[in-house]
């Protein structure tokens, strides 16, 4: 990497290089803050286990109701809730590398874990392997000191990010009137609780003849907190965790289904081929304690790249398919991922999936754009690679600040060489289940929305806008006492979403439903981002630097108040968030 | 010389990166900088010592000329002030920082107080244009556009609200819902009984 490329990256000592040579003063946190060096890949890629079932206990009268609800809309009675599900959401201290681990050194994080497990090792939560159709319900304890000190903030509300769900499950950000009352979703520290129902059932379960719309199942969901004003800090000090959906064709079994990678169930290795990883950056001080400037909010970025909790760790492959699923977890770093080896040659990725569940087919590609809650289901056949061949995820976006990264949605600016954010060390070949999934198969196939669908629609426009400091919707800050917009349930919507801030990037994540993108800055959408409707859906689209898009919507099944936001969180956090409610609508099914 | 410079700006950003270090390590939230500046009754005080230690506050910048987005932050602010009734002044103290100490003089600035009708707890704050600028930086009073950064009037619209006891900050848009920027600087008052 040429001194340039360093400065540009901000990579290594390049991030403080790169404040002190912009002149200015030095900001005093985060962006003007270097970690200590770490070496990489000295940490094996940890994968936090799924939580485990207990008991059926009694849920509290707001997840009830919604029970109560479904079951007289027509869900078979006792069907609803299959698992139960206890959480704990508290501070613990983690390694978060092996070099402040030789030193003693533990960061403190707030994290979610199993009820069950007295003491948990990992940064993320457990990871989640739900069934479709089959619910779950989760109780999340809030154990944070009300009195914890330092970034973030103690009371949490968590959404289950990518799932279509009753609202009052939805992690909406804080308490709201709705209907004549008081909504409150939070979970107080100290011990408070909070009853999610996760139902699972397809989009459409109340309306659509086929008994819901089994094109629109998940795969890769996450959970994260989502407390208004302060979802950055609690997300950048640990609450997330990984939520992953099956169903009969994405089977959690390579024996099944389309035989996606993931491991024999018999042989007692389920999973071990079907890894997800979170990637996150962050900023260490000299202790391993993590670093926060709450007076930023262009967009948080960190120095140091943690993928799974750990910073650049390394994954010991054998000579398999993998399918490798990834979720951009930071609050406001871009990626643009790339599978490399050690000279620099990189190869493509076969995609599978992007947030919005399986693609209609497999997709070849060079490189992934990731914005922040973007995810990425893809298969990397390792089989192809010699035993003892060492490869990377490598980002090579330049992004030396909070706003985006550099050049256009087009063309992002690159490097030729990045940062290795993990590394895949392959191992001998062995007997592979799994089908051999190439570009082009059919994997979920769904139809782009028809003309005489998108001719009826309702449409909306909101524009995501500066204004003195802070980011507005239509001009307005975020209030969650009043919607903006309340579309019909089953009513075709068209959301055409405009960027006038100049130079900023903003992701937008809606709640509820999975949308589909019709066009971008006029033009057909970008295959390159693989969001085009017909081949991907998505929740989260990336509006770049003055670009416009325009999605397409149906919402289904569930009424109320759920929010859109921009996904850089310190946008969110600075107001960039807006209430919509589903409304009932006259012969329609809802509840 | 190119070289020179950047070498020095490294040795310059790992010397400041070890006494943020340090000061991350000692204590859980950021540590602002301890600068003196002058009250709008021409008293001298120390940004951290006098106005932020252990206190909790809400800090905007403003100008007394300018006309469109402080005069609706200031009138925002005095419904924050009135929500948060016996607070002010007692758990919670508001301080407005001049983006434009050659013309607001504590005498100006006095004026000022009085025309909009700051209650008790409420400081406007005057000093040196240098540490002012320091402070708006640190605070994240910014705009990474230098043409945007260099128009003051972008730098009316945010409040800073913190409570340095439990090290716990944040930011807002001073044109939110008076109600909400109460309720905002009340949860922070909360964590700190």
């Amino acid at each position: 990497m040429t001194r340039r490329e360093i400065l540009k990256y901000g990579s290594m000592a390049g991030g403080a290089l790169l404040a002190a040579s912009k002149g200015g003063l030095p900001r005093l946190y985060a962006n003007a803050t270097q970690s200590p060096a770490t070496t990489p890949f000295r940490d094996p890629l940890p994968a936090p286990p799924a939580p485990m079932a207990v008991a059926p206990f009694t849920l509290d009268q707001g997840a009830l109701d919604d029970i109560a609800r479904l079951e007289s809309a027509g869900v078979p009675k006792g069907t609803v809730i299959a698992n139960y599900y206890k959480l704990v959401a508290e501070k613990r201290s983690v390694y978060s590398h092996k070099d402040f681990e030789d030193r003693g050194l533990k960061t403190s994080i707030w994290g979610y874990k199993d009820a069950n497990v007295p003491v948990w090792d990992f940064a993320p939560g457990p990871t989640f392997n739900a069934f479709i159709n089959s619910g779950d319900a989760v109780r999340l304890t809030n154990n944070l000191d009300p009195l914890d000190p330092g970034f973030g903030f103690p009371q949490l509300t968590m959404h289950q990010h990518g799932s279509h769900l009753p609202f009052r499950s939805d992690g909406f950000a804080g308490s709201a009137p709705y209907n004549g009352a008081t909504f409150n979703p939070v979970a107080a520290p100290g011990g408070g609780h909070y009853d999610y129902t996760y139902p699972l059932l397809d989009p459409g379960f109340l309306s659509d003849p086929r008994g819901g719309d089994i094109t629109e199942r998940p795969s890769t969901l996450w959970y994260h907190d989502h407390i208004l004003d302060f979802t950055g800090p609690n997300v950048y000090k640990g609450l997330a965790g990984f939520f992953r959906v099956f169903d009969e064709l994405d089977a959690a079994d390579e024996t099944k289904g389309l035989r996606l990678p993931y491991g024999d169930t018999s042989q007692g290795d389920a999973g071990q081929f079907d890894v997800p990883m979170v990637i996150q950056d962050k900023t260490f001080a000299a202790d391993a304690s993590l670093v926060f400037d709450p007076f930023n909010h262009d967009g948080l970025l960190g120095d140091k790249f943690l993928v799974n909790g750990k910073i650049q760790p390394y994954l010991d492959v054998q000579g398999h398919r993998y399918r490798f699923r990834f979720l951009n977890g930071s609050n406001a770093r871009f990626y643009e991922l790339f599978l490399t080896n050690a000279a620099g040659k990189h190869f493509p990725w076969t995609v599978i999936a992007t947030e919005g569940g399986l693609l209609d087919h497999a997709v070849s590609v060079d490189s992934l754009l990731i914005s922040p809650a973007l995810r990425f289901d893809v298969i990397v056949d390792f089989s192809l690679f010699p035993q003892g061949e060492k490869l990377y995820l490598e980002n090579r976006l330049v992004q030396d600040e909070g706003r985006g990264p550099k050049g256009t949605f087009e063309q992002p600016e690159t490097v030729a060489s990045g940062v290795r954010l993990v590394e895949f060390r392959v191992g001998a070949k062995i007997t592979d289940k799994s089908q051999n999934i190439q570009p082009g198969m059919t994997l979920r196939h769904f139809t782009a929305i028809a003309s005489r669908e998108l001719s009826q629609a309702t449409r909306r426009e909101f524009v995501f806008e500066r204004s003195h400091g802070a980011w507005v919707i239509n001009g307005q800050l975020v209030d969650l006492n009043s919607p903006m917009a309340q579309p019909a349930i089953n009513g075709p919507e068209i959301w055409h979403l405009k960027n006038s801030s100049g130079g900023w990037w903003h992701p937008i994540h809606i709640h509820s439903e999975f949308h589909r993108v019709l066009s971008r800055n006029g033009n057909s959408p970008s295959p390159y981002v693989l969001e085009q409707d017909g081949v991907a859906k998505k929740d989260t689209v990336i509006l770049g630097p003055n670009s416009e898009v325009e999605i397409y919507f149906k919402f289904r099944d569930y009424t109320g108040p759920f929010v859109f936001h921009c996904h850089n969180i310190e946008h969110e956090d600075m107001a960039m968030m807006a209430r919509f409610d589903v409304a009932p609508s006259p012969g329609q099914n809802s509840i | 010389m190119r070289t020179a410079s950047l070498l020095l700006c490294l040795a310059a950003s790992l010397a400041s990166r070890s006494v943020a270090a340090d000061r991350a390590a000692a204590r859980s939230g950021p540590t602002l900088p301890n600068v003196l500046l002058r009250t709008q009754d021409n008293k001298p005080v120390r940004f951290y010592d006098d106005l932020i230690k252990g206190k909790t506050v809400v800090i905007s910048f403003m100008f007394t000329s300018c006309k469109a987005i402080c005069p609706m932050t200031n009138v925002n602010l005095l419904k924050v002030q009135r929500a948060l009734g016996g607070h002010m002044g007692r758990d919670v103290f508001f301080y407005s920082l001049t983006l434009d100490p050659k013309t607001d003089t504590p005498e100006v600035l006095h004026k000022y107080a009085k025309a909009i009708g700051a209650k008790a707890g409420w400081t406007f704050l005057t000093g040196k244009a240098a540490d002012l600028e320091s402070l708006r930086r640190q605070l994240g009073f910014t705009d990474p556009d230098p043409k945007v950064d260099a128009d003051k009037t972008q730098h009316g619209g945010l409040v800073v609200y913190g409570n340095d006891a439990v090290g716990r900050w944040s930011v807002m848009p001073s044109l939110a819902d008076p109600t909400r920027i109460a309720a905002a600087v009340t949860r922070v008052i909360g964590v700190n009984r």
